[in-house]
């Protein structure tokens, strides 16, 4: 239950560690002003008084990396070694430099964060550069690069907080390595095998194409699109058939009114009008407010279909083009049929 | 050293929260004084230390805070304990107690008492 709360709020106070950065050096300020009058009081100079207060407090930048380490680390820390995406990350690096082969167990601990990670933890990207960081295990951890912003787990998940850190500095009993060909897949697979198995009989090898690869993350959107096209089909079907019933029997329930303004001279569009008139508000207020119900319930919608947007000028365009074919798809026949009334008819039927 | 720190930890945490409990909300500078005095210069850490333990409380809703005007009338921020770290200081402080007299008798016990 602890550790849940705790996760949680660690979840929140990530998207402020900019804020909690700013506090920790406030505070700090603040006990070493009341330490330093402290010892002002037991009668050190001002200088020297500072200076002891400083001494006492320890080293700031040690305790900053404490700060932020107890404040968020552990969540980029699963990320670790998750390599699929270092390959495409690394190539492009912002600023700073990219791992090497010189990283090894030897060196200097040394990661290439990514941009969230940068933003998240030093406040800004370009500040992230050469600065420290601190594990959960205490290994201190040089930035040394900023890699561009990438997905993790889901394509419609917010930006995370990832670093890349040198395999020889972090060695791990597996590993994920792309590789890119212009050969077929079906002849690469036995070939990556063989050459794997050169290096060591006994290693277990898992072979995945990249587009299948992608099948798992694509799976929840992909079912996502498709039963909210087969919803929104049934709705607009339902919606074709409600306007054209209610068309159709104004039409009907009203046609000796409407034989009665044909025989007094009114204009095709008159009888438009009186005949649609009410289906036409109806089904101008109901697309409005759809339309409108559309654009907030946006948020949901993103989350569920990648770059989904109903700001998108065109899907606007689009929504608002098809309900308008629609509306006149349900009230065409229903239409006709009022301009069809011949009072001559009605009145000798009648 | 990573055991020594988590110890550390440990201990300094239950620290600040019997030193809010006892004297109500204090800022960072009167925990560390208050913690010092108390345990005299045995427990030689840097005051700043104590700061990475108070967010860890804080996020763990042990302890809440706000902004408040210290003595030299600047902003500093107040921590307070909350209910859940009352509770929190009562069950550890049962768990120390326990520790302490398991210990005690191990340190008592002679070699004819176990004949």
């Amino acid at each position: 239950m602890r550790s849940l709360r705790r996760f949680f709020s660690r979840l929140g106070n990530f998207a402020t560690r900019r804020q909690d950065d700013e506090r920790l050096r406030e505070e700090i300020a603040e006990h070493i002003a009341l330490q330093t009058a402290e010892n002002v009081r037991a009668g050190l100079s001002p200088v020297e008084a500072r200076r002891q207060a400083m001494l006492k407090f320890g080293g700031v930048e040690a305790i900053k990396e404490d700060y932020r380490a107890e404040g968020g680390l552990l969540l980029v820390e699963n990320l670790l070694r998750d390599l699929r995406f270092a390959a495409r990350m690394l190539r492009t690096v912002l600023s700073g430099r990219s791992l090497s082969w010189h990283d090894d167990k030897d060196a200097p601990h040394v990661a290439v964060v990514n941009v969230e990670f940068a933003r998240r933890i030093f406040g800004s990207v370009t500040s992230a550069v050469g600065e420290y960081y601190k594990l959960q295990d205490g290994t201190r951890i040089k930035v040394v690069g900023i890699a561009e912003q990438g997905k993790y787990t889901s394509l419609t998940e917010d930006p995370k907080a990832a670093m890349f850190i040198p395999f020889l500095q972090s060695p791990s009993s597996e590993t994920w390595m792309v590789v890119r060909s212009s050969r077929d897949s079906q002849q690469l697979a036995p070939a990556i095998r063989n050459a794997l198995q050169d290096l060591d009989t006994g290693l277990p090898v898992y072979i995945q194409t990249w587009t299948k690869e992608l099948d798992h993350p694509l799976f929840a959107p992909r079912m996502a699109t498709l039963s909210l096209g087969v919803l929104g089909g049934i709705a607009a079907m339902l919606s074709v058939t409600g306007i054209f019933g209610m068309a159709a029997y104004s039409v009907s329930k009203r046609k000796k009114e409407l034989g009665i303004r044909m025989a007094l001279g009114a204009q095709r569009k008159e009888v438009l009008q009186a005949a649609l008139g009410r289906a036409f508000n109806l089904l101008t207020f109901g697309s409005a407010t759809g339309l409108l119900l559309g654009i907030l319930a946006s948020r949901v919608l993103a989350f569920v279909v990648y770059q989904a947007t109903p700001r998108d000028p065109l899907v606007l365009a689009g929504v608002v083009l098809a309900m308008f074919l629609l509306g006149l798809l349900a009230t065409w026949i229903p239409a006709r049929r009022a301009l069809s009334i011949d009072p001559m008819k009605l009145l000798r039927e009648e | 050293m990573k055991q020594k720190t988590d110890v550390l930890q440990g201990t300094l945490a239950l620290m600040v929260l019997k030193t809010l409990d006892v004297l109500g909300p204090q800022h960072g500078y009167g925990i560390a004084r208050r913690i010092e005095q108390i345990s005299g210069d045995v427990l030689a850490v840097n005051q700043g230390t104590l700061y990475p333990v108070l967010l860890k409380l804080e996020q763990e809703g042990a302890i809440a805070s706000d902004w408040g005007a210290s003595e030299n009338n600047r902003r500093a921020r107040f921590y307070r304990l909350t209910r859940e770290g009352r509770k929190q200081l009562q069950a550890e402080t049962q768990g120390w107690e326990q520790t302490a007299a398991i210990i005690g008798r191990f340190f008592a016990v002679k070699a004819e008492d176990l004949s």
